[in-house]
């Protein structure tokens, strides 16, 4: 109860200003209102009404979430996150965090995987920003966010693309893309170009920037030298 | 407002009776306002500054705030909501972290000097501007301020089951950090809540 009684020992006086001290602040707001512009009244009033209208983007943004209207939820709850207002940066977080998973569920194109990886990183600063806030459940939710949108694995809901002329059971003459990206750059795009099974397999890593994701899997040239090394 | 010490308590007649003038009412709330904002923001100049805002927004709309049930918890809610905005946009220009927010800094020191509540309980206000920003809200809202769960849940506009878990989770960090209390408090308050 220790913190309690010092709590209520200071909220018991916070009331007590000497009498002369609020006459003097109020004396000084009446002349402040007295002196200030119509546009610094308007200014103003301007102001309460962003108050009043971050309240009601909150309740829009409900009354999407509770639709199950996820992109107009997250829209709205982002208006009223970037004013920090109630919880609305943790709900956002979790709307984030939902588009991120059905868009990894239902890749709908190959930018799929990158606006799902979007989508987690601003779930995981708005998580951030309700932790700091005090919702301290949005530590763990981060952790699982994380631990479901690692850019490592692949994804499960997509689909494997064949190329068209590929045949079954085809195999690089130079023993697959990892071998390929070993000879002179020259050599090598040229043989890519020509080899459908090195093809199938660039595909396969979503080319050259995603497999950046992955340190173990790089080849060999790009991690000793950098895309443009030769 | 609320009969301190007993929150809740008689808080609309309270406020209906405030409304009587402007000038009742800004007597009445301002001391706890600005106070309560000092407990709040980390940087003190601010309070008044904002304290002030609230009030202008009260009597430039006096007629309107005649038919709220509660225009004492509109204010803390304008004023809590001027606040974050301007510390949301503090973070956004990366000036104000997290850290520096729950920090004393030593202006606390500079108010202490003409307040003498912000003096006799600086380490108080202190350790409630160190919690998290919902969980001084909270705190302060019902601890400080007075307000009933129900009044902050208003306020803050979050239900009341989640303003009960901050203020549990609020008050935990508080022990935490607070000093003991002064003798005798305890047995004073006779707190039970």
């Amino acid at each position: 109860m220790t913190g309690e009684a010092e709590l209520l020992a200071a909220g018991a006086t916070i009331g007590d200003m000497p009498g002369a001290d609020v006459d003097r602040r109020l004396r000084k707001l009446k002349e402040h209102r007295r002196s200030r512009s119509d546009l610094a009244e308007l200014g103003h009033l301007a102001e309460l009404d962003r108050v009043e209208l971050e309240c009601a983007t909150y309740r829009l943004a409900r009354k999407c979430h509770d639709e199950g209207d996820l992109i107009e939820a997250a829209r709205w709850y982002g208006v009223a996150a970037a004013g920090d207002y109630a919880d609305a940066s943790f709900e956002l977080a979790k709307v984030l965090d939902s588009l991120a998973g059905l868009q990894r569920e239902n890749p709908g194109s190959r930018g799929s995987r990158r606006e799902e990886f979007d989508l987690a990183e601003r779930s995981a600063r708005w998580y951030s920003v309700a932790y700091g806030a005090g919702h301290q459940e949005a530590a763990d939710m981060l952790d699982v966010l994380v631990a479901g949108h690692d850019p490592r694995e692949p994804c499960a809901g997509r689909q494997q693309v064949h190329l068209t002329g590929a045949r079954t059971g085809e195999v690089c003459p130079l023993g697959g893309l990892r071998r390929v990206m070993e000879c002179r750059l020259t050599t090598a795009t040229a043989h890519v170009g020509t080899c459908r099974p090195c093809q199938q397999e660039l595909v396969d890593h979503r080319g050259i920037l995603p497999v950046s994701g992955n340190r173990h899997s790089l080849p060999v040239r790009l991690r000793a030298r950098g895309p443009g090394g030769v | 407002m609320i009969k301190r010490g007993s929150p809740g308590q008689d808080s609309g007649r309270e406020a209906r009776l405030s409304l009587a003038s402007f000038d009742v009412f800004y007597r009445r709330y301002l001391p706890v306002l600005v106070r309560f904002l000092v407990s709040q923001a980390h940087e003190s100049a601010w309070a008044p500054e904002i304290a002030e805002y609230a009030m202008v927004a009260a009597c430039d709309k006096w007629d309107d705030l005649l038919t709220f049930d509660r225009p004492d918890c509109w204010i803390f809610m304008i004023a809590l909501r001027r606040l974050r905005q301007l510390e949301a946009r503090a973070r956004e220009r990366c000036w104000l972290t997290e850290a520096a927010a729950g920090s004393d800094g030593g202006d606390l020191r500079m108010v202490a000097l003409t307040d003498s509540w912000v003096r006799e309980h600086r380490a108080v206000i202190a350790a409630v501007r160190a919690l998290r920003r919902r969980h001084a809200e909270v705190v302060g809202l019902h601890y400080l301020a007075g307000y009933t769960v129900d009044d902050v849940s208003a306020i803050l506009g979050i239900n009341a089951a989640k303003v009960r878990t901050h203020l549990r989770r609020g008050l935990a960090a508080f022990r935490d950090r607070a000093p003991g209390p002064p003798a005798g408090i305890e047995t004073e308050c006779g707190l039970s809540r």
